[in-house]
């Protein structure tokens, strides 16, 4: 493979995203990286087990639910693929259904696919001011295997 | 948006030296400037019947040392690196977000454990409250 580089080479970044604010913050900074370092980025939309589906009891169908949140997040990771499309980035799309921990599902699949960067926003959609950083965030810098790149 | 200015707060742990690597080589690899940055807090106890002062130019002397042994790994490089050294300070974590607001640094890039080596503390304080109160992005290193 390839010959021994120092550690801080940043050929892949995981760029987790859930359609907040600070999430486009973020890939803004994981586009900007990638172009100063001739990097590779891949997106990933991790969606969680709904919290109501058993608190109201509705016939709720967890593979409609899914489907419909996935076509609501293709609309905003189809913008950041553009832009990183207009800067010539290499980029991946992946959304990761049916999962109990987000924090779980993101430091597994960068350990998998070996990425040598996260970036990440502070606080996702539970926007309380109160949070300075998010559990998701906190819980990603903490059991990465990787640097994190934390943005606001 | 550009990423041109790096800070680097180091304590001397063998972590920071980690980090003071990892950070060179990503400034040289997005050329980006770096300051590396130490922060001297005022002693608990008075360690010397010396002034504080004669406390302060000791560690100093020491951290010149640090910043000597981190300069070899930029020389080869072409890199564009300041130091700075902050005495007589009560928190660590309020003057590292400080200089960061001064200097209008891009990133921070901190270890995620600096002297205490305790396993279980998966992130140490300085790095918690650098990460929860800075106004730029923190890239954690482990």
């Amino acid at each position: 493979m390839s010959k021994s580089k120092p550690k801080s080479n940043i050929e892949t970044i995981l760029l987790p995203v859930d359609g907040s604010d600070v999430s486009f913050k973020a890939a803004e900074y994981a586009i900007e990286i990638a172009k100063m370092a001739n990097a590779r980025i891949i997106v990933i939309h991790a969606i969680g087990i709904p919290m109501y589906i058993t608190a109201y009891g509705g016939p709720i169908l967890l593979p409609s639910y899914y489907e419909n949140a996935k076509k609501s997040s293709e609309e905003w990771m189809g913008r950041i693929a553009e832009t990183a499309k207009q800067e010539n980035i290499d980029l991946k799309k992946e959304v990761i259904v049916d999962v109990v921990s987000i924090v779980d599902a993101i430091i597994a699949y960068a350990k998998k696919q070996d990425v040598d960067l996260i970036v990440i926003g502070t606080t996702g959609k539970t926007a309380l001011k109160k949070f300075l950083l998010g559990s998701v965030a906190h819980g990603v810098v903490m059991h990465a295997h990787c640097p994190v790149l934390v943005v606001r | 948006m550009t990423i041109n200015k790096i800070l680097l707060p180091i304590d001397g742990s063998e972590a920071s030296f980690k980090t003071a690597k990892y950070a060179t080589a990503l400034a040289n690899q997005i050329n980006a400037s770096v300051i590396i940055l130490h922060v001297i807090t005022v002693p608990d106890f008075p360690r010397y019947l010396k002034s504080i002062d004669a406390y302060y130019e000791e560690v100093k002397k020491e951290v010149e040392n640090w910043f000597d042994m981190i300069a070899d790994f930029w020389q080869s490089r072409n890199l564009k690196i300041k130091t700075k050294i902050v005495t007589g300070v009560f928190s660590v974590v309020e003057s590292i977000v400080e200089v960061a607001d001064k200097e209008n640094v891009n990133i921070i890039v901190i270890g995620s454990r600096g002297r205490s080596q305790f396993k279980k503390l998966l992130l140490g304080s300085v790095t918690n409250g650098v990460v929860t109160h800075a106004k730029c992005p923190v890239l954690v290193v482990k």
